[in-house]
């Protein structure tokens, strides 16, 4: 059966394994100009950001709302150019003025990063079949003929779960955690090395989070695609991720192992965020020493000088309000960008 | 604006309650849908709208004596018989005769056959315009969007039936100029729309997802904007024929648009102004079809919107189902 081979292509391809990791990011930075004239002014989503993902390494980004972790994906997918910093996919740096080259860089970039997004009903065309929508990543990459692609976003939709029937059927039809496997299945049909998940699960019910959640990490462990997930919901992260940077008003706070990550934050900002996530043993609960935060993240616009969270930070000293701290690496494969760890 | 009004609708209130088996996801049909069933679940869908019923129960019969009133033994349309001047409804003159003696019912055919083409060809006209035009000034960058943008202001600040009687003027009367002055008229309206919703469509999540495929501008604009916009257009395009028709019936009213001999519904009502006394027949025939006609392409716009949509649909069928859970569980 033709859907078997291909089911079979897509798990016995793995991926090689190098030294040189997948994606390295120095320094990035994106700046959105508002408004025009007196009202214009910068908005400094992403604000030198480092990031490095190896081969088959799963990367949470974490932050609260605004802090720059979409546009990072949303930079790192190729939807939006950077304003300056550089990426280097695989040991070559992507260059991002639309001259003829940087396209064809940009076409070669679709079949190794992915995405998936965060709404998997308005990521999906509603008038098209949703076969049809896994089979248009193929056919604009000119990948194989269209009975093999057909038959490869059927595999791919038995793969995510769903029945091969189901591909003639529009997106209007299916529950948002089908959907949200559709759109995993969409992602992977070029097998790429890199899946970018911005908030894959935020707008799913909590039940149907855990499957998802689940298929993500099958496919990983099976394909070998490194996941770069972009969430808000700890305990997911935490689930999922080798490796956890936290993000804060477009910069990176602290970068960590998981384990270590969650068993001793480093950063004053981490603490603060893992000591809101609720733990569900209610006598653990009420003991618990928590870090409040008080105050609303500072506008990107004009972000505070100095360390950016010294205007919340409980630690703040004079020290922090005047010289920004750098990502200093720390022993163990971590870093935090504080004076005082 | 028209439009408006149709889309503030809520869809219940037309929707029929049977029950449709179409929408609901159930993973056991796994036959795959053949060619000809889907054609057949189509028609049958279209025909389960109560608005589309209406719409082709009106429009059918008009459409086809339109079509066939060529070949109708309806006599001579022009040839004057002042024997029979003014003769009110009989079973020789259905819907009686005019001052010349030329009998209402086959001078309204007539005129209808014109009304159709007129009204059909002056909204197709816009809707390719319009989704032409429209398409190009949201895709093609902030320029050509500046100029297309302010040339329709420009163009919109006239009425549209102004804007038809200049053309008219310009070029002289008849059906042909009608049409494309019609068309041009309505054209502002669908480039305004079309704009509107190909930007909504080019900042969507699912044009990113096509990004991430790689996919060209002329593939999305073909594969996902065109398909995504045309519903609403088609709404609208129907609204346009039946605007079409109501300003053709006016301007032949005013002696722009048709010219007599030749019958059409509005010129027909100008001629029975005069008697509307004596022979009210002759102005109230041609002006209730005008009435029936435009009336039908309004709910057929309605029926299209609520067929075309998918999302909508499964709305529909969503408020259906919950309807009916009510009404058990009470």
């Amino acid at each position: 059966m033709t859907t078997t081979e291909h089911d079979l292509e897509i798990e016995l391809d793995p991926k090689p394994v190098h030294d040189r990791p997948l994606l390295e990011v120095m320094g990035l930075t994106k700046h959105f100009t508002v408004g025009r004239g007196r009202t214009r002014a910068v908005v400094r989503a992403v604000d030198g950001l480092d990031l490095t993902i190896r081969r088959g390494d799963t990367v949470g980004i974490v932050g609260e709302s605004g802090c720059g972790k979409t546009t990072t994906g949303r930079v790192l997918a190729g939807l939006e150019s950077p304003t300056g910093g550089e990426i280097v996919v695989d040991g070559r740096q992507r260059v991002d003025e639309s001259t003829r080259a940087s396209r064809r860089d940009l076409r070669s970039l679709r079949r190794r990063i992915q995405m998936i997004f965060q709404d998997p009903l308005a990521s999906l065309d509603p008038r098209i079949p949703v076969g049809e929508s896994i089979v248009e990543a193929l056919a604009t990459q000119r990948i194989g003929t269209p009975q093999e692609r057909r038959a490869r976003a059927v595999a791919l939709l038995q793969r995510v779960g769903l029945s091969a029937a189901m591909a003639d059927r529009y997106p209007a039809e299916f529950s948002g955690g089908q959907r949200q496997r559709i759109g995993i299945a969409r992602a992977l049909a070029v097998g790429p090395d890199l899946v970018i998940a911005d908030e894959p699960t935020s707008a799913l019910d909590v039940s149907v989070r855990a499957q998802v959640v689940n298929l993500m990490r099958d496919l990983r462990d099976d394909l070998g695609v490194a996941f770069l997930f972009i969430s808000h919901d700890m305990a997911t992260v935490r689930y999922l991720c080798d490796e956890v940077v936290v993000m804060y008003l477009g910069r990176v706070m602290e970068r960590a192992p998981r384990e270590a990550l969650f068993a001793e934050p480093k950063h004053p900002y981490t603490q603060a965020l893992l000591a809101a996530v609720p733990v569900p043993d209610p006598v653990r609960e009420a003991q618990r020493e928590r870090v409040v935060l008080s105050g609303d993240l500072p506008s990107p616009v004009a972000p505070p000088p100095g360390c950016r969270f010294s205007t919340r930070c409980p630690l703040a000293t004079d020290l922090c309000r005047t010289t920004e701290p750098e990502l200093t690496p720390l022993p163990g494969g971590r870093a935090a960008a504080c004076h005082y760890v | 604006m028209t439009l408006h009004s149709t889309e503030t609708r809520p869809p219940e209130a037309t929707a029929p309650p049977a029950p449709d088996a179409t929408a609901e996801v159930a993973p056991a049909a796994a036959a795959a849908p053949t060619e000809p069933s889907m054609v057949r679940a189509g028609v049958r869908s279209f025909f389960r709208n109560r608005n589309n019923v209406i719409a082709c129960a009106i429009m059918v019969p008009l459409v086809s004596i339109a079509l066939l009133s060529p070949w109708l033994p309806l006599g001579n349309l022009t040839q004057s018989n002042l024997l029979a001047s003014l003769a009110p409804p009989s079973l020789e003159h259905p819907f009686g005769t005019d001052k010349l003696g030329r009998d209402i019912l086959a001078r309204t055919f007539a005129g209808l056959r014109i009304s159709i083409l007129v009204g059909l060809a002056a909204a197709t006209i816009s809707l390719l315009g319009g989704m032409i035009i429209g398409t190009l000034a949201a895709t093609l960058g902030k320029r050509v969007d500046a100029a297309v943008s302010s040339l329709v202001d420009v163009l919109m600040a006239f009425p549209a039936v102004l804007m038809a009687i200049v053309i008219v003027a310009v070029f002289g009367p008849g059906p042909v100029q009608l049409i494309i002055a019609l068309g041009i008229a309505s054209m502002p309206a669908a480039i305004r729309l079309q704009r509107s919703l190909a930007l909504s469509i080019v900042s969507s999540t699912y044009m990113d997802a096509a990004r991430m495929a790689n996919a060209s501008a002329w593939w999305n604009v073909r594969r996902h904007m065109l398909p995504n916009s045309v519903a609403p257009m088609m709404v609208v395009a129907s609204i346009y024929a039946a605007e079409a028709i109501l300003a053709e019936a006016a301007l032949s009213f005013l002696g722009l648009g048709v010219v007599p001999p030749t019958p059409s519904l509005g010129n027909i009502i100008a001629d029975g102004q005069n008697y509307l006394r004596e022979a009210w027949w002759i102005s109230t025939i041609p002006g209730l079809t005008i009435v029936l006609l435009s009336l039908s392409l309004h709910f057929f716009s309605d029926g299209v919107r609520e067929q075309l949509d998918p999302a909508l649909r499964a709305t529909v069928m969503r408020a259906r189902k919950e309807r009916r859970w009510m009404r058990r569980s009470r």
